[in-house]
């Protein structure tokens, strides 16, 4: 029998080679019996727009970097969208009648970890309220804290600021980023909607892009899968 | 009764009579029948007697009308037909409220109408009809009702007995008078289900009534042929309660005698075994022949003369003259009208719909609220497993005056881990029941109590020991709640110490979890920090379905934080342990500690290794590890249950299904060996999974070859040599079974004696180390073997440590206050 001989390829190295459009029949595998698994798969060739690896994550086309009046700040933002399904699911099991927000702001707590040890929760209706050690706190306490009319004092610690728009239909692109701070996150998801349009606004001198957008993954991460914010 | 024996023939010197006192005893076994004559009989009005006959009229001919559609083919399966036995279903169930709650056998119909189901849902659960008593789930040998108090008729012989029992003690720990009444036939004393529910329901004086439907045959093995006592009602002097045979075909007899044993039961005098001899005038099951070759035409036509309802009809009208034939006909018209709306009923009713098939498996969700919610952020406290999870419990019982804990040894005793510790203080005997050695006997107990308002703990000590109630687990709390169509669930937790520890040998290094976690139905927990356990521990007190909560023997000596509030662990929710980026380890249990030492390891040589701690096999949290393997892109399982069809296997196939196109390698796994655990510790060791192993393992995979099991035992050559682990340096078995905190190793001792050493024992399993309380001799002091020279205190005792020689003492090695490991010196002796 001539058939051609088959070449062998872990199912990863598959799938980069597709991405990276990469012949894998002119590789040599570095594995068992030849395989070739994926450090033998070259980054080459990119010839027309490489598919971005990760497809849900993706820098905002319009606006990123999106300059800002202040002067000698470098700021950057990404944007992605979040399946809110999980988490509707989460809080209806549980049985409380929490809204998002006080997963919003546990997510972005622990999404942003040394970046943040207090977050600053801008109210849709004007004025702000600060959460310190967010991070540790149950979503219920968050909640009620959120809509406390107290504020908490002001902290020397770090802290990042966090709003959501109820609306639908459209998107965030940019966001102000006040002196002082360094990280935002803003969220645009009416009530009920299946998904929301999240955007990380940060200086890129404190915080580099690519910490910046592993921030935005986690926060998509907890919120898809909601138990993980309780641990 | 004579059964017993005189005390002169008993007693032991012999002499008496000169020779032992050993005879086959002689068995008395007078049967109860009611009085002759026209007088009503006490408590009995015309009316009730009315009632009596109809109802049995009821039983009779909606069974001749299911027999019928049976034998049209109208009723999927076989009906088992309770013809000629009305009488006691309906003598016993007169005397019965809706909050009672009655068990039956695979011959339940009669049972259900006469503890007072509407005929047309039970019509329709035998039609497997959509609006049957349970939805078509169950059908005629798995019928309930929460309505009317029928804890189900059951297709196991024997099983719904300790359900009976559990469901009486229920009632008792809520503060109600309910009873649990037991139907099951002859067959079912020949049972140890039998045996061990008579004898714990004595002991506890449960109030239950045990009602034996004894119609000579178990199928067609006659039950002279089955036992030398076919007495049966003589046997309740076995457990010390009361036993009386009735004319089961005599419904005034069995009436009678069920008032003075419901008055014993609601009133605090505990259980009777009542016998009713009586007949089934049909085959076994519809198709079967009457006669068969185990009874002739005769004996059936013998006993078709003393058919119940022929004998009531004839009392009725000759001797009481409660009715004329004519109002007894009206009666018998109205019944057949009632069973012929109920064929209809059947008939019309649409089949389920086959997209609801999986529902009532488990509760919806699977985790209870409290579980999904996180409380406020509390301190924590360092904590051993034990008291973590003993306090946990008693937070629960705090919680829920309703919570029982069963168990042997786990009373005032403590435990035989001290693992119930102070409990029995606190919530006393009847909450904290010490309950004989019978495992399938109180597990269904727990079951019966847990499904009707009471939640119980059953404590079967050591997870080998959980085989003894395996049907209870697996054929009634796994299926309840999908059985009876999502009306009634077992809310149970089975208690037990499992995983090999120090030489623990074939019969308690077990832990199986694999096997409970393929039964549909059960929650499997395994965790392996005292925080995880007392958690799990707690959402498992809280949670609808039956939890198999294994608890590793080699980390009850282990210490952790444990926050101090209200904390629970969801079920499915694995723990990353430890990150890492090139290979993902997943474990549970005890191993989760061998992987992370595994990783330490792994690092020094530059691979980091990722350890998820999986926490439930049932649920299992794939998910976490797929999003793991997406990172690191290989998987190595590590699971301390044995292989074959194990939870390697399951994890390996969700990421061929979740992850395929992550895989950059074959997944692999590493099991204790497909052999029982050994006595001896080299041989032990040699099967059990280490950080080595665990290591070497790791290395396999990263370089595309997994370690290969040898578990499949089929003929053909082995596909690729498995990697060898290095072998373990030869110390290594000596060292205490590794915790998430590190043993406090002894302070370095002062000197080392070069004479005979003083050690502190091994003495338990779970104890890994103590504390010396005090020297009682001094250095220099001269010893004589076996005499007193310190006192160390462990978890559960002082120890009292001897000289191992007559000699002088010293130099003493470990000072008051130092901690000891077991084995460990503390001084010696000079000869």
């Amino acid at each position: 029998m001539n058939a051609p001989a088959r070449t062998l390829a872990s199912p990863y190295a598959k799938r980069l080679a597709r991405e990276r459009g990469v012949t894998l029949s002119l590789v040599t595998g570095s594995g068992p019996n030849g395989r070739i698994v994926a450090e033998d798969v070259p980054l080459t060739p990119v010839a027309a727009a490489a598919p971005v690896p990760a497809a849900e994550v993706v820098v905002a086309p319009a606006a990123a970097p999106v300059a800002v009046a202040a002067p000698v700040r470098s700021i950057s933002a990404f944007a992605a969208t979040i399946d809110l399904a999980p988490l509707a699911a989460f809080i209806a099991a549980s049985g409380s009648h929490l809204s998002i927000d006080a997963f919003l702001v546990r997510a972005a707590a622990r999404a942003a970890g040394s970046h943040a040890v207090t977050v600053r929760w801008m109210k849709a209706e004007g004025g702000a309220v600060t959460i310190p050690r967010a991070v540790a706190l149950a979503p219920s306490e968050i909640a009620r804290r959120i809509g406390s009319e107290s504020d908490a004092p002001a902290s020397a610690d770090k802290a990042m600021l966090v709003s959501r728009l109820n609306a639908k239909g459209v998107r965030p692109v940019a966001g102000g980023l006040p002196a002082g701070v360094d990280l935002r996150v803003l969220v645009v998801a009416g009530d009920g909607e299946a998904t929301a349009e999240a955007l990380a606004v940060h200086d890129a001198d404190i915080i580099p892009e690519v910490e910046a957008g592993d921030i935005l993954t986690r926060f998509r991460d907890l919120l898809e899968a909601p138990l993980r914010l309780l641990v | 009764m004579s059964a017993q024996a005189s005390p002169e023939a008993t007693s032991p010197d012999g002499k008496k009579g000169g020779k032992p006192a050993a005879a086959t005893p002689k068995i008395i076994n007078p049967v109860f029948r009611s009085a002759p004559g026209k007088v009503l009989p006490a408590g009995l009005s015309a009316a009730a007697l009315l009632e009596l006959y109809e109802r049995m009229v009821l039983l009779r001919r909606f069974e001749s009308v299911a027999q019928t559609a049976c034998r049209k083919g109208e009723t999927p399966g076989f009906l088992h037909l309770y013809i000629g036995e009305e009488a006691t279903a309906v003598g016993v169930c007169a005397h019965l409220r809706p909050t009672d709650w009655i068990t039956s056998t695979h011959r339940g119909h009669g049972h259900a109408l006469a503890k007072g189901m509407d005929p047309n849902i039970l019509m329709a659960e035998l039609f497997g009809k959509r609006d049957g008593c349970c939805g078509g789930r169950g059908g005629t040998m798995h019928l309930y009702d929460r309505s009317t108090g029928l804890f189900g008729t059951n297709g196991i012989v024997a099983a719904g007995i300790s359900h009976a029992v559990g469901a009486g003690i229920s009632a008792r720990t809520q503060g109600k008078d309910g009873v649990g009444v037991a139907f099951f036939g002859d067959g079912a004393t020949n049972h140890g289900g039998f045996h061990e529910s008579l004898n714990f329901a004595g002991i506890q004086k449960a109030p239950a009534v045990l009602v034996c439907e004894n119609n000579l045959y178990a199928t067609a093995t006659p039950l002279a042929s089955a036992t030398l006592n076919p007495e049966i009602a003589t046997r309740a002097a076995a457990y010390g309660i009361p036993g009386v045979a009735v004319d089961g075909n005599d419904v005034i007899a069995v009436w009678q005698v069920m008032a003075e044993a419901i008055s014993r039961a609601r009133g605090g005098d505990g259980p009777t075994l009542i016998e009713a001899k009586t007949y089934r005038t049909v085959g076994h099951h519809e198709g079967d022949p009457v006669t068969g070759t185990y009874r002739t035409q005769a004996e059936v036509d013998e006993w078709l003369k003393r058919d119940p309802i022929n004998l009531f009809r004839a009392r009725l009208l000759d001797d009481f003259g409660t009715a004329s034939a004519d109002e007894l006909g009206a009666i018998d018209a109205k019944i057949d009208k009632i069973v012929q709306a109920s064929l209809e009923f059947a008939r019309n009713s649409p089949e389920p719909d086959a997209a609801t098939t999986a529902l009532h498996v488990y509760a919806e969700p699977i985790n209870p609220p409290e579980a999904l919610v996180q409380a406020a952020p509390t301190t924590s406290v360092t904590q051993s497993w034990l008291d973590a999870v003993r306090d946990g419990i008693a937070e629960e019982m705090r919680r829920n005056p309703h919570l029982l804990y069963f168990g042997e040894g786990t009373g005032e005793r403590g435990g035989t881990f001290a693992h119930t510790k102070n409990l029995w203080a606190e919530f006393g005997p009847h909450r904290m029941v010490d309950t004989p050695i019978s495992e399938q006997g109180f597990t269904g107990a727990a079951i019966g109590a847990s499904a009707t308002g009471a939640r119980t703990i059953a404590d079967l000590m050591f997870a080998d020991f959980a085989f003894e109630a395996a049907g209870q687990i697996v054929l009634q709390g796994a299926k309840l709640r999908y059985m009876s169509n999502g009306q009634m669930n077992a809310p149970m937790v089975v208690r037990v110490g499992s995983g090999a520890v120090r030489s623990a040998g074939p019969h308690h290094s077990g832990t199986y979890h694999p096997s409970w976690a393929n039964i549909p139905g059960l929650i499997v927990c395994m965790p392996s920090t005292p925080a995880d356990a007392k958690g799990l521990m707690k959402t498992a007190l809280r949670a609808g379905d039956p939890v198999m909560m294994l608890e590793p023997k080699a980390l009850f000596a282990s210490k952790g934080e444990v926050p101090t509030g209200e904390h629970f662990v969801p079920f499915g929710l694995a723990r990353i342990a430890r990150e890492g980026s090139d290979i993902t380890i997943v474990s549970a249990g005890q191993l989760v500690h061998r992987s992370l030492e595994a990783a330490e390891k792994l690092s020094a040589e530059g691979i980091s290794a990722e350890v998820i701690d999986l926490r439930t096999i049932m649920p299992l949290d794939v998910g976490t590890v797929a999003k793991s393997v997406a990172k690191t892109h290989r998987l190595l399982v590590v699971d301390e249950g044995w292989g074959a069809f194990g939870v390697g296997a399951e994890v390996a196939q969700a990421m061929n299904e979740l992850a395929f196109d992550d895989l950059d390698a074959p997944v692999g796994r590493l099991h204790t060996d497909a052999q029982p655990h050994p006595l001896a510790p080299a041989l032990e060791r040699a099967m059990l999974v280490d950080a080595d192993k665990i290591a070497a393992g790791a290395k396999g995979v990263l370089a595309g070859r997994p370690p290969v099991p040898k578990h499949w035992r089929y003929l053909g050559g082995q596909a690729a040599p498995a990697p060898v682990a290095t072998a373990p340096a030869a110390l290594r078995s000596v060292e205490p079974t590794a915790a998430p905190v590190p043993v406090p190793a002894a302070a370095a001792p002062a000197a080392i004696g070069d004479g005979e050493p003083i050690t502190m024992p091994f003495g338990d399993l779970t104890i890994s180390e103590g504390t010396i309380v005090g020297w009682l001799k001094q250095e220099g002091d001269a010893v004589k073997a076996g005499e007193i020279v310190a006192e160390i205190e462990t978890d559960k005792a002082v120890v009292e440590i001897e000289a191992p020689v007559d000699g002088i003492l010293g130099p003493i090695e470990q000072k008051k206050g130092a901690v000891v490991p077991m084995g460990g010196r503390i001084g010696s002796v000079r000869a």
